[in-house]
């Protein structure tokens, strides 16, 4: 049995959380409450750290960190606009905050769309449009087909200017058998992703914590 | 409220009753689960945020600043309440079962 009570901590907090399973109590409360104080604190310390001390305060102010490099104060134009987006706690101006905001989401927005652009919609576009007819391959075509047909219908069930009736309605109920088979398969590999991280638990409280299994 | 209070408050076990806007809100999104024949998905994903609805609530709450250039503040402070309080998840999925 392990002797580290931080180990004892974790212990405690796993099989509080597991605790649920039977119904909702207070130690589960507890580990959730822990769990999001902590999460905020750990980002807030984390994001201090790297965003506002390393990222800001280290290169505009480099010798106040026993650094040789010249000052960059181009670095403070970040703090500013965070100090603006905190403006909203002030009446009066927290108006401006919308600004800073706006900066932000408009920054990552453009910094995002060529990436996302490719990820999300050309390559998934470039996947879709596939040989319906693969010469000594009946397999392949089969499966050509079926990723076909699969798009084609589940889009088709997005649209929604025409009524789903007669053909249009057969084709969309096609796509909607599509739309739950990937469901289930989504659900499926996210039961197996559970389920491994259950695993990792269990051994967590079997090795680590009570030491009947040896790592 | 002083420190034990609101530790009692926090740790309570007393589901709140679900409010009537609530109630309006939960028959709206039946309505439109039966309409488009997801009930089966939204199911799932709602037995799923179940046990983490208060984690979602709070997440949400802390995308609140940025949440409110997309949506009206007072629906989306309605919808994170919504969300925390879990007796709302659960009459929406008693209600999708039915």
């Amino acid at each position: 049995m392990s002797h580290d009570p931080w180990v004892w901590i974790a212990a405690f907090l796993t099989l509080a959380i597991f605790s649920f399973l039977y119904k909702d109590n207070v130690f589960y409360k507890i580990a959730e409450h822990i769990f999001v104080g902590v999460s905020g604190a750990w980002l807030f310390a984390t994001y201090f750290q790297s965003d506002i001390v390393e990222d800001m305060l280290m290169k505009s102010f480099p010798h106040f960190f026993h650094r040789t490099e010249a000052p960059n104060y181009i670095t403070l134009g970040g703090g500013v606009i965070g100090l603006i987006i905190l403006l909203r706690m002030v009446p009066g101006f927290s108006w401006l905050s919308r600004w800073g905001i706006a900066f932000v989401i408009g920054f990552q927005t453009g910094l995002q769309l060529f990436s996302a652009i490719n990820a999300y919609i050309l390559i998934q576009v470039r996947a879709a449009l596939v040989s319906l007819f693969v010469p000594r391959n009946i397999g392949l075509t089969i499966r050509n087909w079926l990723q076909a047909g699969g798009t084609f219908t589940s889009l088709s069930y997005f649209y929604f200017s025409k009524e789903h009736k007669g053909a249009f309605g057969v084709l969309t109920r096609i796509g909607i058998w599509f739309l739950m088979i990937s469901f289930g398969a989504a659900y499926g590999s996210t039961v197996m992703t559970r389920m491994s991280i259950l695993i990792g638990r269990v051994y967590f409280l079997l090795s680590t914590w009570l030491g009947v299994v040896r790592a | 409220m002083n420190f034990w209070r609101a530790l009692q408050h926090g740790l309570s076990l007393d589901a709140l009753p679900v409010a009537t806007q609530d109630k309006q809100f939960i028959d709206e999104v039946i309505s439109q689960s039966r309409k488009h024949h997801l009930d089966l998905p939204l199911l799932i994903f709602l037995e799923g945020l179940r046990p983490v609805s208060f984690i979602a609530a709070s997440v949400l709450t802390g995308l609140e600043p940025f949440a409110e250039l997309f949506f009206p503040q007072a629906a989306y402070q309605k919808f994170t309440s919504f969300v925390e309080n879990r007796a709302n998840l659960d009459t929406l999925i008693e209600s999708l079962k039915q």
